[in-house]
């Protein structure tokens, strides 16, 4: 009110020079207000803080991230600790990279715990995020150190991380959606201990894991709190006062989430031109059904029956892997995270990857399936191993099983022409294979429409070095595979008995309902620069993480132009 | 285990003294009749240093071994031709001829192991060591496209000359249709059966004087007992007496191998993990328990190698 008053009573000139000074210092004034708001907002993000805590505690020579606000005596058991050999035994890779190490307690101990008959001291704990390890050193008065390591086992988290917890879990939109409200920090129960109610574990990634549990009315959610990879792992309802309470991990809540919604139930997908249904089966990985094109059924289902592996060092030595479901069911490399529908370039792509709890170290599986869907009316079904298995000469031969709505014929470019296949029977793409000009191998057409199939011959972009592939044709019959197959052939034939051709018995397949079952083999490299069908194990950002070396296969089918 | 419960197991073992578990012969076993089978020797085995497996990595069906102080000596293994025709094998049992039992049970898949032959348990001759289908269960509940398991667990009881095995054939993630069957091994018969119980391991013994089965359950982390009447058959439902919950590196093991060891007051289990699915050949998650009953104060409690207790169980 003043300075209006005094503008009032100003020359006109001299009242716009002073608006001008005063709009400018307004714009001034909200600028670094908005300034300081950022780096509240930025101070407040605690998973930011802690990313910035340690990218600097890896960059140290003793990548250990220390215990502040300590008393005297406890920061000189602290130092004593880090100044010890054994205590930093474990801190660093045997290639001196360096671990994410964190103290996470010093407390005071009895003579009982130093083995000694009376005395005191210090038990220092220190967790190692990469090999999910605990060390603890127990420090007499005299500064004499005694040190033990603890596998696959986590100590009691701090304060520091329990608000960590706290605010993955309070930021949440899963946990705000469940709730129906953003809850306090102050609501959540037992973050900081895993006894009892809240016990937790991530039994899949090997992280460190605690359960904040909050409780809304009759019921508690429990949210899973990742406090390696800073995620909420999943959420899970249980009744409050409920005899033995079940036990709340990362395995159950995705092994359940799985069961519910992508095993027991299927989810329609309506994209672009394009219309279908998908679901996880027991053994015969995720399998699409009832897929139309601009509303014309094209395809019945097609599914990744089994996955045969077969190691040329030993003969007979190989695997005949079935992927699926994570419980009640007949697969050993399972889906434990829900399949992705995301857009690609031309249209889009649903992808589910199915794992062994123990990859990427020898003897474990890791195996992607996608479907690529174009606008323009292709689609793609592909699969690729991601090793990392129990060798490195082994070779990789997933089994589709593609099922064509309607009657269809089907054929083969030999050498000038397509030659009509009149009977069921098989193929291999080989090194002196023909393709037609525009590189198809095969053609499945009905009166109406149709398609070319092209093989890969590593001309798709994805790292896929070609399918060498066999293919088989049969008339469909509901007993060859409509509901789960089961595994269908063995591990290590090199030959084209994979287990289709047990439905070759030389029926009429011209215009007929046809499947066509494609088995493309890869064979898996470890050499450096050239790896395929491969995985390893590297450090980043002080936890052990997988670099993968998928090696794709898998037809693309191109409509055919009848007009 | 996090280190809170390790630290607290030590607090334990100290306050609680050993001398106080000999007074207590509350389990006793049932299978002080059972032999050695004839074969072993037959075959070219010393008894002593010799045993019967069906868990040799990547290895079909039933092996005689024979074990050095270490480890497996290499290439002391021995399999009979008929031993490989019932695929991957699980539990093993012996009755009091030297007879052996064994039941099929899947590895990584189901191709050496149909679902049709999974109820169906096994007999390999004492005296000439040939392996024979011996009793094929009933079907309960089989689905040909999605069951999976059928036989879990196998134990011949001495008193009542009986085998008894629990199967989950049928069952499916939201109907418990597992079976607990009496076999006389005499006659071949089922004596008794119940169901609706996913039975795992499985042990008849006695408790505190009685007759009974432990049982471990498919589905849970949870031990249960069941009583025996007179004649070895099931007296009433099993009942849960503790669990392996939050126990060991998963926290969720089943209780697969069940053993009452004569003049021990203490029982042995093996704990896997299980969901029914199949598993990677790496995937061979198990842990050794010891548990106790504490008369005194009716509960059991968990022993470490030592017999000592480290950990008292509510049920």
């Amino acid at each position: 009110m003043f300075y209006i008053f005094r503008l009032k009573l100003l020359k006109l000139n001299d009242r716009d020079k002073i608006l001008k000074k005063l709009g400018i210092a307004i714009i001034f004034f909200l600028l670094s207000c908005s300034i300081v708001m950022i780096a509240n907002a930025d101070q407040k993000n605690l998973i930011n803080l802690r990313k910035q805590e340690i990218k600097k505690t890896i960059s140290q020579l003793k990548p250990i991230m220390k215990f502040d606000a300590l008393k005297k005596e406890q920061e000189r058991a602290q130092i004593v600790a880090l100044e010890n050999e054994k205590f930093l035994k474990y801190t660093k890779t045997a290639n001196g990279e360096n671990f994410l190490n964190q103290i996470f307690g010093v407390y005071p101990i009895q003579a009982r715990e130093l083995n000694k008959e009376k005395g005191s001291g210090y038990r220092v704990e220190m967790y190692n995020f990469g090999l999910n390890l605990s060390t603890v050193a127990f420090i007499d008065e005299k500064e004499k150190v005694e040190v033990m390591y603890f596998k696959d086992t986590q100590p009691d988290i701090n304060f520091k991380l329990k608000k960590l917890a706290l605010y993955i879990a309070t930021n949440s939109m899963e946990v705000q959606k469940a709730l129906g409200y953003k809850p306090e920090e102050a609501e959540a129960l037992m973050a900081s201990t895993k006894t009892s109610l809240n016990a937790t574990k991530c039994e899949r990634s090997r992280h460190l894991c605690v359960a904040p549990t909050f409780v809304k009315e009759d019921k508690a959610l429990w949210a899973v709190v990742d406090l390696t990879d800073l995620k909420l792992v999943g959420i899970r309802w249980t009744n409050v006062g409920e005899a033995g309470p079940p036990i709340v991990t990362e395995r159950s809540i995705q092994n359940e989430n799985m069961s519910n919604n992508f095993c027991e139930e299927e989810t329609n997908l309506a994209k672009g031109q394009w219309n279908l249904n998908y679901h996880l089966t027991t053994s015969d990985g995720l399998e699409v059904k009832n897929v139309s094109y601009k509303g014309k059924l094209v395809l019945d289902s097609v599914k990744l029956v089994d996955w045969h592996v077969n190691y040329s060092r030993t003969e007979g030595f190989g695997y005949s892997d079935a992927v699926g479901c994570p419980i009640f069911s007949q697969a050993a490399v399972i889906a434990v995270n829900p399949p992705i529908v995301e857009d690609i370039d031309g249209g889009f792509s649903i992808t589910q990857e199915y794992f062994n709890q123990g990859w990427p170290t020898p003897c474990n599986y890791n195996y992607v399936q996608k479907y690529d869907f174009y606008d323009d009316g292709r689609f793609r079904v592909r699969t690729a191993s991601v090793g990392r298995g129990c060798g490195n000469d082994g070779t990789y031969r997933p089994v589709f099983r593609i099922a064509f709505s309607g009657s269809r014929s089907f054929s083969k470019w030999e050498e000038q022409d397509w030659q009509v296949w009149k009977n069921e029977q098989w193929s291999l793409q080989g090194e002196t294979t023909r393709y037609s000009p525009k590189g198809y191998l095969y053609k499945i057409n009905s009166k109406e429409e149709g398609y070319f199939i092209e093989p890969s011959v590593g001309q798709f972009g994805d790292g896929g070095r070609g399918d060498n592939a066999y293919i088989y044709v049969t008339k469909h019959k509901h007993e060859e595979g409509d509901r789960n197959l089961i595994t269908i052939g063995p591990c290590c034939n090199t030959d084209h008995n994979q287990g289709p051709e047990k439905f070759l018995n030389g029926e009429n397949i011209n215009n007929e309902k046809l499947v066509v079952w494609y088995v493309p083999q890869m064979d898996n490299d470890d050499r450096k620069g050239k790896e395929y069908c491969w995985a390893d194990s590297i450090i980043k950002d002080g936890i052990t993480v997988a670099k993968s070396y998928p090696c794709y296969g898998g037809p693309m089918f191109h409509p055919i132009n009848k007009s | 285990m996090t280190l809170k419960e390790k630290f607290y197991f030590i607090f334990l073992v100290i306050f609680f003294n050993t001398s106080i578990l000999a007074e207590f012969k509350v389990l006793e076993p049932d299978n002080s009749c059972i032999r050695v089978p004839s074969f072993v020797k037959k075959f070219g085995f010393d008894p002593s240093i010799s045993s019967l497996s069906t868990a040799l990595r990547a290895k079909k069906g039933l092996y005689i071994i024979t074990n050095s102080k270490e480890k497996i000596i290499k290439n002391e293994t021995f399999q009979h031709p008929s031993w490989r025709q019932a695929g991957y094998l699980g539990s093993i049992t012996r009755d009091k001829h030297g007879n052996v039992y064994v039941i099929p049970t899947p590895n990584v898949n189901l191709l050496d192991n149909p679902p049709s032959k999974a109820n169906t348990i096994y007999k390999v001759d004492s005296i000439t060591g040939i392996m024979k289908s011996w009793v094929e269960l009933p079907l309960d509940n089989y689905d040909k496209n999605n069951s999976t398991f059928g036989l879990m667990g196998l134990s011949y009881s001495c008193k009542y000359d009986s085998i008894y095995a629990t199967t989950v054939m049928g069952s499916t993630r939201k109907s418990e249709f597992g079976k607990i069957y009496r076999v006389s091994r005499e006659t071949k018969e089922i004596q008794d059966s119940f169901s609706g119980f996913d039975g795992f391991g499985i042990q008849p013994g006695k408790f505190l004087g009685k007759d009974v089965l432990l049982l471990g359950h498919a589905r849970s982390s949870n031990v249960f007992m069941i009583s025996l009447n007179s004649m070895g058959n099931f007296i009433d439902r099993p009942k849960m007496i503790f669990s392996l919950k939050m126990l060991g590196p998963r926290g969720d093991d089943r209780a697969k191998k069940i053993k009452f060891v004569a003049s021990s007051p203490f029982i042995f289990i093996e704990g896997y993990e299980f969901e029914y699915n199949l598993t990677a050949p790496s995937e061979d998650q198990k842990t050794a328990y010891r548990f106790t009953y504490l008369k005194d104060r009716e509960t059991w409690a968990r022993l470490n190698e030592k017999n000592q207790i480290i950990g008292i169980l509510n049920n």
